[in-house]
């Protein structure tokens, strides 16, 4: 097809047919800021932050969404270019909370950003501001409406990247909100609590609530024994907020840094996926004796999970019964580790680190403890993670290394990958298999089920038979794959789903990222720790193998029935 | 068949409806039976006249009789002596401002003489429930000529051609917009008819389709053949009952004759219609947040490029006019490009429909050609400025449009003088302000409109607007500072130059025009704290000028806070600092002694 | 479905029903009304005017009324008005007025 030549300050460029005038500009190395505008979502054009003067147009053009043209002339820093900007920004801050200084955004916020960025020094409109009221019903999001900035990325995230259309805009002018189904708040509503919405908006719109008050409570609490585990997806983001170049490893800098804090174990939720492997695998080995509810779907998901609920309850039947690995977790620390340790379950405060904000909510299930106690006390993303390290006054990047503790610290590679898209898939086909056949595998990487598509597909020979598998990302495409299925248009044994683009890598808990190539980078920290783990299969990791020896009994046994696996309900969607 | 020698034309429009004409027509039918004159007068009702204000209108002919303010008691004199005994009933003929001779034809009323009827022929004139009305008067015509005679790319040529621009407010080329829908590919491709009409003052597009509803479906089912498409809908505003139920008769009466369906008049041609009801915000009639409300969405405007023609409704060509362009396609078919350019100016051809309101005598829809002169508009068609004030500004363009000052009343009406001096044609609003009309006011109720409208979308607009209306208001309220001038006119410029949309993109302009014919006043309510027309209450101060005073004490007795001090025969006095500047007082006094 | 054959005499049949509403006739009667009028039997004139444009099916006549001012006994008078001329007729009677209708037409259309 043939390219598009135009101008942009004087520099000509090339690009292809169906380019924006950003596109253009970003390849004539020109910066044009953006607010409204975001890579993995579509068009909206609204913030106008990005407009450009094209000669011979009346009004000024925003440059990500107009199309580039041939012989268009573009100047994208005129005089009336940079003072709409300006405008544009003090007209924002005009209507905005002066809470920098105490806001979490303050250093990742992109209005602020904008603010230094166009030397906007003053903010000459002054007049009504809104006031409205925060919604907090959520355990894992809390909404700010004073400080959205009606940019519609969450809105289209939740729409057509989740397919849960939890927000929407209300209200006319000057009113318009985004805000929930008759403003009952996202508790009432279908919000599955991905937290992909807080990955996008800008500012502190929306944002996790936050637990931290809580854990440091329980820190200083002497007469509770604190057991941290932490989730495979943190350590691989968890630099990026010290400043470490993004796709960092730092286990054991995190480690260290957790038993500063002052937590009395520090465990690794490894253990938990390991743990899971083991117990899903036998599941589909089972189900795929019986010939019954097939395909088995993932359930380390809490999003996903949720979202099924809402969305999907006649095919709840198909989810794993499995615990997600947090869960897992918790349900061994308060029986296995306090038993084994002698320390009354009530007396344990239980923290899990999490890349994820529905983990928050799947922490609050009432299905999620015994007695009384819920199995983990407190969720925590990788964010507020951070955060308590800084406040803390932990200097992480030069933090000496140290290890997990024992048992619950030790995890083969398969529980590793959990942490990135087809991981979960990957980690069971390397216990499967070997379950099955009784012969090692030769080659423990399925590359075939790695990458980022939003649905991949593979075909894995297995004793005799052909096990088809799917991986899914985002609830968008779980949605598809699903109603595939409902029709009869495809057939899997297995399917991964993952509620988050990515994988945990991209979950709602991530620090905010600017990096284009994010999500490859974090995956690939993940699978350099697989690639450097000596135990790489979920079923060989010595503490699993222990565990079930002498507590837990079978795989898929009563006791692990009793512990590990759980069930689902229908949830209304308004 | 009988012959029948006189119709009653009864305006059944929304003006005359809610004036009462269903009553009035009731009551002559009743008397004509009474009188058995059934056989010999038919009753008709018609669409708008355009003169609502002095509905209910009743038009008699052959005679040609104007009645106007009809009432059910007025039924049994006008049958008897106009019907029965051929005595035109003088009480009720209509009378002009200027001219206090009832006028008897309606065609030498001063308000019609001047206007030439073109998108509004048949309003008035014809049953608008009956096709066989509309086709007696050449209707479907044109339809019957494109699809049997021309091909689509030589419709298109005519409308090109004759020069319409669109009547929707942007004023842009009919005839290209067409070519540029039929240029686009693809098998499926949309019609669509915008009658959101959201501009406050306007209603003509409400009169046409309950007028002339015919005009709007044959011009639909001729663009549908020039662009290739074979569905339509038309977008009205849930607000307009009357025009939505006179448009689904029409569109089944066509059905019932196949004009709609498949096969039009025996050719490959199949063409059909719906409605689409509307929910009422301004922003709804842009061309792409109408799309997206047909589509079920929430009316928000998107983006363009891609323009509708490319990519619109439901991603299909979509070409969308007004419902007035519309109208004037068939005439255009049938008489020619040519007659249709050789009225009005050389960017502008034909004629524009006014809906004229404010402070003129004659209120009312109006069709002049284009390049008429404001002035020949406002006081040879609407009689002049009523109580003998001073003209002071008119409006056109609605929301979008500007104030235009006495000096530019001989400004020919066309798109781009309009646009030259400050203000648009816009959908065809004309609001005259007379002196007492404060501009400061009238720029601030302007920008409360469009800040109400902003749909919320984007920055500049959302925000904007919202900043621009709280400094107007400041202004009005006494607040304001020779700054606040500069920065309405820094806000507008960003809002005009980066908003999303045309509602954006000319929300600033009644602020501007302003700004640029009577910037004195704006300085005047900054500097001097005063408002010149005495509009403006929080900048009033009531005093008594002691010389005209003649100690009546009626001014203190109406006086609600007892501000006003003194006895009979004495200078009276107000206390400033108890005045609540309700201005009860001023016309009490029969001296004319308090002014503002 | 409709043929353009068919449009053209729909066309063809109501204009000449609309022709009362364009002023437009060449000819034109003006049956004297008014109260002496009336009880001089013009509304018989009128029936009789009416019936003979409607079966002859004429479209170039149209009927008015109108005071028209002569003495009692000359009623019903009748005006008939065709090329730019009006020719009074007094004493009208339903025959009159049907000889006058057509003689009025043929000439017209000559
Ligand atoms: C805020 C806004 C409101 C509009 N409202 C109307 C309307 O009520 N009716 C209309 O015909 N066009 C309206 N328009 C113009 C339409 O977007 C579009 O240009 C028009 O329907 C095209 O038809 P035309 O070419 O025949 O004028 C509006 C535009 C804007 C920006
Ligand atoms: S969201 Fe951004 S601009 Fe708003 S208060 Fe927080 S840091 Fe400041
Ligand atoms: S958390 Fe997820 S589901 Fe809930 S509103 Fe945000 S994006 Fe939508
Ligand atoms: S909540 Fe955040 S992402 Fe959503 S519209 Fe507001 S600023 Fe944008
Ligand atoms: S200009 Fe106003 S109406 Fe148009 S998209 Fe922007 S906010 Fe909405
Ligand atoms: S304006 Fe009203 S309050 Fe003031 S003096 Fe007159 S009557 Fe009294
Ligand atoms: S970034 Fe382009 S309009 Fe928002
Ligand atoms: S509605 Fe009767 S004149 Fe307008």
């Amino acid at each position: 097809m043939e390219r598009i030549k135009l101008t942009i300050d004087s520099t000509p460029v090339e690009v292809d047919p169906g380019s924006t005038v950003l596109d253009a500009a970003k390849k004539a190395g020109v910066h044009i800021p953006t607010l409204c505008y975001h890579p993995e979502l579509k068009l909206e054009g609204s913030c106008r932050i990005c407009v450009v003067e094209i000669e011979g147009m009346k009004n000024l053009a925003a440059s990500c969404v107009y199309p580039a043209a041939n012989g268009m002339v573009v100047r994208t820093n005129s005089e009336v270019v940079r003072k709409t900007r300006k405008s544009i920004v003090e007209l924002l801050l005009a209507n905005h909370p002066e809470d920098c200084l105490v806001c979490p955004r303050h250093g990742t916020c992109e209005l602020q950003d904008l603010s230094h960025q166009l030397s906007v020094r003053k903010v000459r409109f002054r007049g009504e501001k809104r006031e409205l009221a925060l919604d907090e019903s959520s355990i894992a999001v809390v909404r700010d409406p004073n400080k959205c900035i009606l940019c519609g990325r969450c809105i289209r995230i939740c729409e057509h990247t989740q397919k849960v259309s939890a927000i929407g805009l209300a209200g006319r002018g000057s009113r318009a909100v985004v805000t929930t189904p008759f403003n009952r708040g996202l508790a009432e509503g279908p919000c599955v609590a991905c937290g992909q919405c807080i990955k996008v908006c800008p500012v502190a719109a929306l944002r996790e609530r936050d637990a931290s008050e809580q854990v440091w409570k329980a820190l200083s609490n002497s007469t509770l024994h604190t057991v941290v585990q932490v989730a495979p997806a943190v350590r691989a983001a968890l630099g990026e907020e010290f400043g470490l170049r993004p796709g960092a490893l730092v286990t054991e800098k995190m480690v260290s840094a957790l038993r500063k804090l002052g937590f009395n174990r520090v465990f690794d939720t490894q253990f938990g996926a390991d743990l899971t492997v083991v117990e899903e695998g036998h599941e589909l080995l089972h189900r795929l004796e019986r010939n019954e509810n097939l395909p088995q779907i993932s359930s380390c998901s809490p999003g996903w999970v949720k979202y099924a609920e809402h969305f999907f309850p006649e095919m709840l039947n198909l989810v794993s019964t499995c615990k997600s690995p947090q869960q897992m977790f918790g349900a061994l620390v308060k029986t296995y580790y306090a038993e084994k340790f002698g320390i009354a379950a009530r007396d344990i405060f239980h923290v899990a680190v999490m890349p994820c904000t529905a983990k928050k909510f799947e922490a609050s299930r009432e299905e999620m403890g015994r007695d009384g106690l819920q199995d983990v006390d407190a969720v925590i993303t990788t964010r507020e993670l951070a955060f308590m390290i800084k406040e803390a006054g932990i200097d992480f990047a030069n933090l000496p290394d140290s290890e997990f503790d024992l048992p619950l610290g030790m995890s083969s590679g398969a529980g590793t990958i959990f942490g990135v898209t087809g991981g979960v898939t990957e980690a069971v086909l390397r216990s499967v298999y070997e379950i099955k056949t009784g012969k090692e595998l030769e080659e423990v990487e399925f590359q075939a089920v790695r990458g980022f598509g939003g649905v991949r597909e593979a075909q894995i020979p297995l004793n005799g038979m052909t096990l088809r598998v799917a991986i899914v990302n985002s609830l968008g495409q779980a949605e598809k794959i699903l109603n595939k299925i409902k029709a009869g248009e495809a057939s899997y044994h297995f399917i991964e789903i993952m509620g988050c683009l990515g994988g945990c890598i991209g979950g709602g808990g991530q620090p905010f990222s600017k990096d284009p190539d994010i999500k490859q980078k974090r995956a690939s920290a993940l699978y350099r720790q697989d690639h450097l783990k000596r135990v790489r299969k979920a079923h060989e990791n010595p503490a699993i193998k222990e565990l079930y020896r002498s507590f837990l009994g079978e795989p898929n046994g009563e006791k692990a029935h009793d512990l590990l696996h759980t069930h689902y309900h229908a949830r209304p969607r308004y | 068949m009988a012959y029948v020698r006189s119709h009653v034309l009864v305006c059944a429009g929304t003006g005359c409806t809610s004036s009462g004409c269903k009553a009035v027509e009731k009551a002559i039918e009743q008397e004509v039976s009474r009188l058995g004159l059934d056989s010999e007068v038919k009753i008709v009702e018609t669409g708008c006249f355009g003169f609502c204000k002095i509905g209910p209108i009743v038009m008699i002919y052959p005679e040609g009789s104007f009645y106007c303010y009809v009432k059910p008691e007025d039924a049994a004199e006008l049958v008897s002596e106009h019907l029965l005994k051929g005595r035109m009933v003088e009480r009720l003929l209509y009378r002009d401002v200027q001219n206090p001779k009832p006028t008897a034809f309606f065609t030498d009323i001063g308000f019609y003489k001047k206007q030439k009827r073109v998108a509004l022929a048949n309003c008035g004139a014809i049953d608008a429930e009956n096709i066989e009305e509309y086709i007696a008067l050449d209707g479907y015509q044109a339809l019957a000529n494109a699809l049997t005679q021309m091909t689509p790319a030589e419709v298109i040529h005519v409308i090109k051609q004759s020069g319409l621009r669109g009547r929707g407010g942007g004023g842009f080329s009919t005839g290209l917009k067409w070519e540029f829908a039929a240029r686009s590919p693809g098998p499926i491709k949309y019609v669509v008819c915008n009658a959101d009409e959201g501009d406050p003052g306007a209603f003509m597009d409400r009169s046409i389709l309950e007028g002339d509803p015919h005009a709007i479906i044959e011009a639909m089912a001729i663009a549908g053949y020039a662009i290739g498409a074979s569905q339509g809908y038309v977008y009205v505003r849930a607000e307009y009952p009357i025009a939505v139920n006179r448009l689904s008769i029409a569109i089944d009466q066509a059905r019932q004759l196949g004009i709609l369906g498949k096969g039009i008049f025996g050719t490959k041609f199949s063409f059909d219609l719906s409605i689409r009801l509307g929910a009422g915000a301004f922003v709804c009639g842009e061309e792409t947040a109408l799309i997206a409300s047909i589509e079920g969405k929430r009316g928000m405007p998107k983006p363009r490029p891609p323009y509708p023609a490319v990519r619109g409704l439901w991603d299909k060509p979509t070409l969308i006019n007004n419902v007035e362009t519309f109208a004037n396609i068939p005439q255009i078919l049938r008489k020619g490009a040519e007659w249709f350019a050789a009225m009005g100016t050389e960017g502008s051809k034909g004629t524009k429909v006014f809906a004229l309101a404010g402070n003129i005598n004659n209120t009312g829809l109006v069709e002049v050609p284009m390049g008429i002169t404001l002035r020949e508009i406002i006081y040879d068609i609407g009689g002049g400025i009523p109580d003998k004030k001073a003209f002071k500004a008119c409006q056109t363009g609605g929301p979008s449009g500007g104030c235009l000052p006495a000096s530019l009343l001989d400004t020919p009406v066309d798109y781009d003088t309009l646009t030259a001096v400050g203000s648009m044609m816009g959908s065809g609003g004309l609001i005259v302000m007379d002196e007492s009309a404060c501009m400061v006011d009238v720029a601030r109720f302007f920008l409360e409109f469009t800040q109400e409208e902003s749909c919320g979308k984007c920055v500049p607009c959302r925000e904007g607007t919202k900043r621009m209306l709280e400094i107007l208001e400041r202004i009005t309220e006494g607040h304001g500072t020779p700054d606040d001038i500069d920065l309405l006119v820094e806000l507008s410029a960003t809002i005009k130059g980066a908003s999303l949309c045309g509602l954006g993109n000319t929300a600033p302009n009644p602020v501007l025009a302003t700004l640029r014919f009577f910037r004195a006043e704006f300085e005047a309510h900054v500097v001097d704290k005063k408002c010149p027309a005495g509009v403006c209450q929080a900048l009033l101060s009531y005093s008594v000028i002691a010389d005209k005073c003649k100690g009546c004490t009626l001014c203190k007795k109406v006086c609600p806070v007892d501000a006003i001090s003194g006895t009979l025969k004495q200078v009276h006095i107000i206390d400033r600092a108890k005045c609540i500047k309700c201005g009860a007082c001023v016309p009490k006094c029969p001296f004319k002694a308090i002014v503002r | 479905m409709l043929t353009v054959a068919e449009l053209n005499e729909i066309r063809t049949r109501v204009r000449k029903q609309l022709r009362v509403r364009t002023n437009g006739s060449p000819v034109k009667i003006v049956i004297a009304s008014g109260t002496t009028a009336i009880s001089s039997g013009s509304r018989a004139v009128m029936a009789a005017a009416l019936e003979e444009i409607a079966v002859k099916g004429l479209s170039t006549v149209q009927v008015e009324q109108r005071e028209i001012d002569v003495p009692a006994t000359e009623q019903t008078a009748v005006l008939v008005c065709a090329h730019g001329e009006e020719v009074l007729y007094k004493q009208c009677t339903p025959e009159m007025v049907r000889e006058l209708i057509s003689k009025a037409v043929t000439e017209s259309a000559e």
